[in-house]
Order: C-alpha cells, then sequence, then structure tokens
C-alpha cells in the first residue's frame, strides 16, 4: 500500500503575494507530494472545509499581509470545531518572532520565514507525517 | 474508525468519513474489500455527468457553472477533479479545486484526485470513489478528467451523461472528421463562445457528429466565465437523462459498466498471482531469446499458477 502526503497550499485573507505559495507547491509536488492548491482570498471556513474533503495530512497557509494573528487562530479553532485538529499546520510568510511564538502556542507545527530553503519543508513534511 | 463505523458514518454523509474512506481507496488499505462490500447495497442512486476535454477549454470553470445551479435547486452534491501526477516523482499539482472554491461549501463535497499513473484521462480508484459519495447520499456526481486527448474515452465507461468541452481555434473540420472523443460525447459544449469563431466551430462539429445509440448530440455555446450558456446546457442534461430514462438506456449502460468492470477486475487478479513469480525473469529470457512468444509465456504462467489465482479468490 502506498501511502501519498497530500497537502493543501493555500492564502488566507486578503493578500495577493502568491509567488511564495506557488514556489512551495512546486517544491512539494517535486518531492513526489499530492499538493492541493487553493489558491488566495480565501476565508477560513474555505480552507477547513477544503483540508477535510481532501483529507490532507498537512496545511500550508502562506501569510504576508500581517493578519496572521487574526486569521491563523480561526483556521485553528475551526479545525477543532470541526474534530480535524490531527492535520498539521504550517505558517509560511512574513511573521515577527514574537507572533511565531504565539503560533506555536496555539498548535502551528512551524513557521517558516523567509530564506527558507525548500528542501527544508519538504524534509519537515515527511517528518511530522511519519510520526503521525 | 473500523469498517463498520467508517460505512455508517459514509451513509450518514459525514465529510470527514468519506474523506477518509477515499484515501484508503487510493492507498489500498488492507480491509477495503470487505467496507466496499457493505456500502455496496447503498449504491446506484445518484446520476453521473463526466466533463472531459483538452487542457484550458474552460472545465473547472464550467462545472463552478453547473455547481451554482445545482446548489440553488437542493441537490446534494459531489464533484471528482482528476489532475495528472508527475511520471518522474508522482507528485502532483491539484489546481481544479481553486476555480469552484466560492461556489463551495460544506454541502458540495469535492474530492482532488490524481491519476497516479493510470492512463485515460481518469484514474484507478475512480468507480470505488464515485460509489463512495453514492452512498453518502449524493444525488448527482460531476467527474472531471484531466485534459484529454483525443483517445481518452475511458471516461465514457464511468459516466451516465459526457459532456465533451472544446472551443473555439481548437483546429479545423479535418481535426473534428478524425475518430475518438467526439464519438462518445452525449453533448459537446463549445465554452469561450465569446470568442470570433465559435459559430464556425458549432457547423463543423455538427456535421461530423453521430447520432448516439439514438440520442441526437446537441451542440451548446457557453462563456463559462459569465455564466452564459449554462440553463441551456443544464436543460440538454435533463433531456438526456430523461432520455436514458424513458428507453432504458440507463439500464444498459450501467450494465455494460459492470461487465467492463469486472472484466478489468479479472486481469488484474490473475496479474496479481502471476508478477511475483521467482522463475519470471527465466521466462522473459526465453522470450527475449525468440524461445517463445510473450502470448505462449503468458499461457505458461497462467497455467502454472492456476491453484494460487483459485486459492486466493475469496468464497462468495
Amino acid at each position: 500500500m502506498e501511502r501519498k502526503i497530500r497537502v493543501l497550499i493555500a492564502k488566507p485573507g486578503l493578500n495577493g503575494h502568491d509567488r511564495g505559495a506557488k514556489v512551495v507547491a512546486r517544491a512539494l509536488r517535486d518531492a513526489g507530494m499530492e499538493v492541493i492548491y487553493l489558491g488566495m482570498r480565501l476565508t477560513p471556513d474555505q480552507i477547513v472545509n477544503a483540508a477535510i474533503q481532501e483529507d490532507v495530512d498537512v496545511i500550508g497557509l502562506s501569510v504576508l499581509s500581517g493578519a496572521h494573528d487574526t486569521l491563523v487562530p480561526e483556521v485553528m479553532r475551526i479545525l477543532k470545531e470541526k474534530g480535524a485538529e490531527d492535520i498539521k499546520v504550517i505558517v509560511g510568510g512574513i511573521i515577527p518572532d514574537d507572533d511565531v511564538k504565539k503560533l506555536k502556542e496555539i498548535g502551528v507545527v512551524e513557521v517558516f520565514g523567509p530564506g527558507t530553503l525548500t528542501p527544508q519543508i519538504v524534509k519537515f513534511i515527511k517528518e511530522i507525517v511519519a510520526k503521525g | 474508525m473500523n469498517g463498520i463505523e467508517i460505512v455508517n458514518k459514509v451513509l450518514s454523509g459525514d465529510n470527514r468519513a468519506i474523506a477518509k474512506l477515499i484515501s484508503n481507496i487510493e492507498n489500498q488499505a488492507p480491509n477495503i474489500d470487505e467496507v466496499l462490500m457493505k456500502l455496496y447495497p447503498h449504491t446506484g442512486n445518484a446520476y453521473v455527468i463526466g466533463v472531459t476535454g483538452a487542457t484550458g477549454v474552460g472545465k473547472s470553470t464550467l462545472i463552478n457553472g453547473l455547481i451554482n445551479h445545482y446548489k440553488s435547486q437542493g441537490l446534494r452534491l459531489g464533484v471528482i477533479c482528476i489532475d495528472p501526477s508527475s511520471p518522474i516523482t508522482g507528485g502532483a499539482i491539484l489546481g481544479d479545486r481553486l476555480r469552484l472554491v466560492n461556489s463551495i461549501d460544506e454541502r458540495v463535497f469535492i474530492r482532488s484526485m490524481t491519476t497516479r499513473g493510470y492512463k485515460g484521462g481518469i484514474t484507478k480508484s475512480l468507480r470505488d470513489v464515485i460509489r463512495v459519495l453514492d452512498a453518502s447520499g449524493k444525488e448527482l456526481i460531476i467527474i472531471e478528467t484531466i485534459g484529454v486527448s483525443q483517445v481518452d474515452v475511458e471516461i465514457a465507461n464511468y459516466v451516465d451523461t459526457l459532456l465533451l468541452v472544446v472551443m473555439p481555434y481548437m483546429g479545423d473540420e479535418i481535426q473534428l472528421m478524425k475518430a475518438g472523443l467526439l464519438e462518445v460525447a452525449d453533448i459537446v459544449v463549445i465554452n469561450k463562445a465569446d470568442l470570433t469563431n465559435s459559430e464556425d466551430m458549432v457547423l463543423a462539429i455538427k456535421e461530423n457528429l453521430n447520432s448516439n445509440n439514438g440520442w441526437e448530440v446537441p451542440v451548446i455555446k457557453t462563456v463559462a466565465i459569465n455564466g452564459f450558456g449554462i440553463p441551456e446546457l443544464i436543460n440538454k442534461i435533463n433531456e438526456h437523462k430523461n432520455y436514458l430514462l424513458t428507453t432504458n438506456g440507463i439500464e444498459k449502460k450501467r450494465k455494460d459498466r459492470i461487465k467492463e468492470e469486472i472484466l478489468e477486475e479479472i486481469f488484474n487478479i490473475v496479474k496479481q498471482n502471476i508478477v511475483g513469480d521467482e522463475k519470471f525473469d527465466e521466462i522473459v529470457k526465453k522470450v527475449f531469446e525468440k524461445e517463445i512468444t510473450p502470448h505462449f509465456a503468458a499461457q505458461l504462467l497462467i497455467k502454472k499458477h492456476k491453484f494460487l489465482i483459485f486459492n486466493n479468490c475469496v468464497d462468495v
């Protein structure tokens, strides 16, 4: 039985800078993963609904707007409400150090900032999925 | 979740359970055959529409229009979008859901699937995934193939009504005379019909259509991005459905489909039991050295493994 890693890549909120999300999506694809690319200007509800229906292992949220401290907690809250808190959430974008701590406190497994190399993200996702 | 638990949850329409079961099918989880057996009596109620056509003609956007319409009628919907997986890494970008995201909510179940190396524009688990959505109470299921080529006609064996989506500037009349997809379509949709030569396209297609088992294949112009032509398309889908129901065509289609699936299963079962043969390389060598033909080698292997094949089949 071959188990494919499935990842949802999405940009919550009003933020049009999707190059980073696309680069990460391509890197994960090239690492053999199935990447559901959901695009931008999404509500936390849309993201969680897609993550559940697509049965992904990981949600990757890209935020560069500064609204991470409202949007990411909302995603985490809805995941919990739907009984899907086992889906791992990682965040990428421009996140101040203080906020990284806060995001990790509410259950975000990792935050990848500027300068991250895509192989680091690939390796990280493979590890957390293997751990279950 | 164990087998019975997951079946009960799927039957009650639980999205998480539906999603998990689809993954189990794709990953060929160990108890999957039993689970599907329990689900099977609850299938056969959904109507299945296929949407196929080349890359970039607007299949996803057209489906978006269909979803909005059927949702407003209160229908329970399931959508399966297939995208290609990489022949090199097995990875994939699934980008169809993106075009549907604003028209969907929890009531519309959409699943993106990759081909996982399967040919024909579809994916190996498609039949079972349709059954899961069907058993979960979806009344209408829409399937989007990958961007296909002229001979990817397999989807016709999976659906009740097949839409072939084309667009202007896809080639002249000679292209349309070639055998393939046009022969199996139930409705032809010319999307992006606001482009200049769409009327020429209508004429060229009409000239090259055959009647499909007595059904006069209609050609509809749409501009999916702004909804033009969608009501007419919906009418034609309904007409085709009524045609199948009144002529008993639906029963024939579905029985043909079952026959096709059983034959495929026979092939798979035989193959699975033979592929691990310890003398396989020796036999390949014999064929390579022209001692026997591949045809003879296949018969040799089937004969050799007849008991293995027999013993590995469950008692039904």
